[in-house]
C-alpha cells in the first residue's frame, strides 16, 4: 500500500516537473510580430533579415517597413541576433558601423517594450518572447 | 526585527525594574554601630550593584534609542529608494513614450527631420624597403620610416522627409602642404656636376603668417568626397542627384579604412581607372527576385571626367554608365557578381578673343586642348562561405583621342605625357585588378566575440599599354577588437620595372566615430 502510494507520488512529481520544463522552454520562443496594418501574414528568415539590416525598406506587399529592435545586450535582442540574423552582438554593431561608412544607413530604433511599440506603430515589425506576448494585439509573422 | 529588539529590551527593563525600585527607595540610615558591621557592608554592596545596574540600564536605553533611530533611517532610505525606483520607471516609461511618439511622427505626416554626424580616421606607420640597386625607385618612393596620417572623413547625414535625405562626406587632409614631387637630373663628369634643364624638385608650401595675430599656420585640404540628395520612392527606385560615389566594384563603396580589410588601397582605385565619384544623376534600386536573390542596378548620367567635372561640365557631352549586380545570400553562403560600364567624352577648349584689325570687330574663337572618348568597364566578384571571403575586381579603360592623335599601338615618345614624337597624344588602354582571400577567426575576448582576419592578396596594374605592369603581393592581419576599432598589419612586395622592387610594411589603426 505504502509502496504504491510512493510510486504514484514520484510519477506525479515527474509529470509535473517535465510539464513545467516544457512550459519554460516554450516561454522563450521568439515570436516575430508585426502591426496589424502590415501587409504580411508570414515572413521568412531571409526576408526578416533584410528588413532588420535595412536592405529592404518596404514590405513585400508594399508600404514602408519600420523594424524595431529590442535594446542591445538584452536577452531578447541576443535571441533575435542568433536566431534570425545569424550574427553576434558585436558583428551586428560592426555591420552598422560599416553601413554608415558605405551608405550612411542608420540602424533601426531600439525600444524596450517591443510589443507595445508594434501595437502602436503602423507597419512596424519587431519580436517578443512568447511569455511576454498578449494574444490578439499584433500579428505573428514567424516563430523561431 | 524592531519588535524583537523591543521585546528583548523590555525584558531587560523588566528584570531591571526591581533593582531600580530598590535603588529609588531612600537608603536606610546607617546604624550607629561602626561601618565594619555586616549590615553596612551589605548595604554598600547593594548600592554599588544598583549603581552598576542603573548604568547598564542607561546604556541599554541609549542602545535602544540608537537602534530605533537606525531603523527609522533605514525605513526612510527604503522609502527614498522606492520613490527613486518609481521615478526611474516613470522616466523610462516617458522615454519609451517619447521614442514611440518620435517613431510615430516619422511614419505620419508630422515628420521630424533628423541629423547625424559621424566619420572615420586612421593613423599609420609605414616603412618601405627599396632594393638597394634600384636607384630610380628610391627617388620616387621614400624609404624613411614614418608615422602617417592621411585623412579624417566626416559624414553629415540628414533625413529631411520620409523619402528625401542628404548625405555629405568630407575628407579633411593635411595635404597638399609639404607634398614633394619630381627630381632634378644632374650630369656628372668627374667632379663636375651640371644640372640640366628639365624636371625639377618641388615641395608644396602652404605656410602663411597671419598679419593679425602673427601666428604661423599651414593650410590644409578639404575634399568633398560626395554630396548628394536622395529621393527614395521604393526599394527598386531611388533618385540621387549631386556628387556621388560611382556605383562600381566593392572597394569604391566600402572605401573607409575601418571597413576595408587591407591597410592600402588597390592601384585600380588609386589610379582612377573608373572615376571614383561623379557629378550628375544616379537612378538606382534593388529588386528582390526571391528572398535570397536580388538584382541591384544603377544608371548614371553625369559630367563624366573633365578638368572641373565636380563643379561643371566643360563641354556638351554627358557621360553614361550602367551598373548591374546580382547577389545571392543564404545563412552561410553569399555570392555577388557585378559589372559597370561607362562611356564619356571630353572636349576641353580654350577661348580666344579675336579682334579684326580691319573692321575693329571683336570675335571669339576656340582651340581644342583635348578631345577624347573614354570606354570603361569593370567587373567584381564577392564570395563568402564558411568564414572565407574572396573578393576581386578588374577594371579596364580605353582612351581614344578625337583631337589630332596617333592611333593605338604607335610608339609613345614621352611616357609622362603619353605623346608621340610629334607631340600628339597616343590612344591607349589601362587596366588593373586585384584578388583578396581572407579567413575570419572568431576570438572570444573580453566577454565578446572579436574578429581576427588574416588575408592574402594579389594585384596587377598597367598604367599604359606600352608601360610594364606592376604586380603586388600582400599578406596581413586585420584585428577588430571593437566594432569601431580596427588594427591592421601588412607586408607587401611591389614588383615593377618602372619603380623597381619595393617591399613595404604598414601598420594601421582605423577608428570609426
Amino acid at each position: 500500500m505504502y509502496r504504491a502510494f510512493a510510486t504514484s507520488m514520484v510519477v506525479a512529481a515527474l509529470v509535473l516537473f517535465l510539464g513545467a520544463t516544457e512550459a519554460r522552454a516554450g516561454d522563450y520562443d521568439l515570436l516575430i510580430i508585426a502591426n496589424k496594418s502590415a501587409p504580411a501574414s508570414s515572413a521568412s528568415r531571409a526576408e526578416l533579415k533584410s528588413y532588420f539590416l535595412k536592405k529592404r525598406t518596404s514590405w513585400k506587399g508594399g508600404g514602408r517597413v519600420i523594424p524595431l529592435n529590442a535594446p542591445s545586450g538584452s536577452q531578447l535582442r541576443k535571441a533575435f541576433q542568433s536566431k534570425v540574423l545569424s550574427m553576434s552582438g558585436s558583428e551586428e554593431e560592426e555591420y552598422w558601423k560599416d553601413e554608415g561608412i558605405r551608405r550612411g544607413t542608420q540602424k533601426p530604433a531600439e525600444i524596450s517594450n517591443t510589443l507595445k511599440a508594434v501595437y502602436h506603430l503602423r507597419r512596424s515589425v519587431s519580436y517578443v518572447f512568447r511569455k511576454d506576448y498578449k494574444g490578439g494585439v499584433v500579428k505573428i509573422l514567424a516563430v523561431f | 526585527m524592531r519588535a524583537l529588539i523591543t521585546i528583548i529590551l523590555l525584558g531587560g527593563l523588566a528584570t531591571a525594574r526591581p533593582v531600580s525600585a530598590q535603588a529609588q527607595t531612600p537608603p536606610r540610615p546607617a546604624p550607629a554601630t561602626p561601618a565594619s558591621t555586616p549590615v553596612a557592608a551589605d548595604n554598600e554592596a547593594l548600592q554599588r550593584k544598583v549603581a552598576a545596574q542603573r548604568k547598564e540600564l542607561d546604556a541599554q536605553r541609549k542602545r535602544l534609542d540608537a537602534l530605533v533611530k537606525n531603523q527609522a533611517d533605514r525605513e526612510n532610505r527604503a522609502r527614498k529608494v522606492d520613490k527613486q525606483v518609481k521615478h526611474l520607471a516613470e522616466a523610462r516609461e516617458a522615454d519609451e513614450l517619447a521614442k514611440l511618439q518620435k517613431l510615430q511622427a516619422g511614419t505620419s505626416k508630422r515628420f521630424k527631420p533628423s541629423f547625424r554626424l559621424f566619420g572615420f580616421a586612421d593613423f599609420n606607420f609605414i616603412k618601405r624597403f627599396p632594393m638597394k640597386d634600384d636607384q630610380f625607385g628610391r627617388l620616387i618612393l621614400s624609404d624613411a620610416a614614418s608615422f602617417y596620417m592621411l585623412s579624417a572623413n566626416l559624414y553629415a547625414v540628414s533625413q529631411i522627409t520620409r523619402r528625401l535625405s542628404t548625405m555629405m562626406e568630407l575628407r579633411f587632409t593635411y595635404q597638399p602642404h609639404g607634398d614633394a614631387d619630381g627630381f632634378e637630373v644632374h650630369l656628372k663628369n668627374g667632379d663636375n656636376i651640371t644640372v640640366i634643364d628639365g624636371p625639377t624638385f618641388n615641395r608644396v608650401d602652404r605656410t602663411f603668417t597671419s598679419k593679425v595675430s602673427g601666428q604661423s599656420a599651414t593650410e590644409a585640404g578639404v575634399v568633398i568626397e560626395r554630396l548628394h540628395f536622395d529621393y527614395q520612392v521604393a526599394d527598386w527606385l531611388k533618385f540621387t542627384v549631386g556628387r556621388f560615389l560611382t556605383p562600381y566594384g566593392i572597394w569604391n563603396i566600402d572605401h573607409g579604412s575601418p571597413v576595408v580589410l587591407s591597410a592600402t588601397t588597390p592601384y585600380l582605385q588609386r589610379s582612377q581607372i573608373v572615376p571614383s565619384s561623379q557629378t550628375g544623376i544616379l537612378i538606382s534600386g534593388r529588386y528582390f527576385l526571391t528572398d535570397q536573390l536580388r538584382l541591384d542596378y544603377g544608371v548614371t548620367l553625369t559630367n563624366g571626367r573633365g578638368p572641373m567635372d565636380a563643379v561643371q561640365d566643360v563641354d556638351d557631352h554627358f557621360a553614361y554608365g550602367l551598373r548591374l549586380r546580382l547577389l545571392y545570400e543564404s545563412r552561410k553562403f553569399k555570392i555577388a557578381a557585378g559589372a559597370y560600364g561607362y562611356y564619356g567624352r571630353l572636349k576641353d577648349q580654350k577661348g580666344n578673343l579675336v579682334v579684326d584689325m580691319m573692321t575693329g570687330e571683336a570675335l571669339s574663337s576656340f582651340d581644342t586642348i583635348e578631345e577624347k572618348d573614354e570606354f570603361i568597364y569593370s567587373v567584381d566578384l564577392l564570395v563568402e562561405a564558411y568564414r572565407f571571403r574572396l573578393q576581386g575586381e578588374y577594371a579596364y579603360r580605353y582612351t581614344r583621342y578625337r583631337s589630332p592623335s596617333v592611333p593605338f599601338g604607335d610608339d609613345v615618345a614621352n611616357l609622362a605625357t603619353g605623346t608621340s614624337g610629334d607631340g600628339l597624344p597616343v590612344n591607349y588602354y589601362t587596366h588593373g585588378g586585384y584578388l583578396m582571400l581572407s579567413y575570419t577567426v572568431p576570438l572570444r575576448l573580453w566577454g565578446a566575440v572579436r574578429r581576427l582576419t588574416p588575408f592574402v592578396g594579389y594585384e596587377y596594374h598597367q598604367a599604359r599599354d606600352v608601360e610594364p605592369a606592376t604586380t603586388i603581393w600582400r599578406a596581413g592581419l586585420n584585428f577588430r577588437p571593437l566594432p569601431a576599432l580596427v588594427f591592421k598589419g601588412q607586408w607587401e612586395g611591389l614588383y615593377s620595372d618602372v619603380l623597381g622592387d619595393v617591399h613595404k610594411m604598414t601598420l594601421q589603426m582605423a577608428v570609426a566615430f
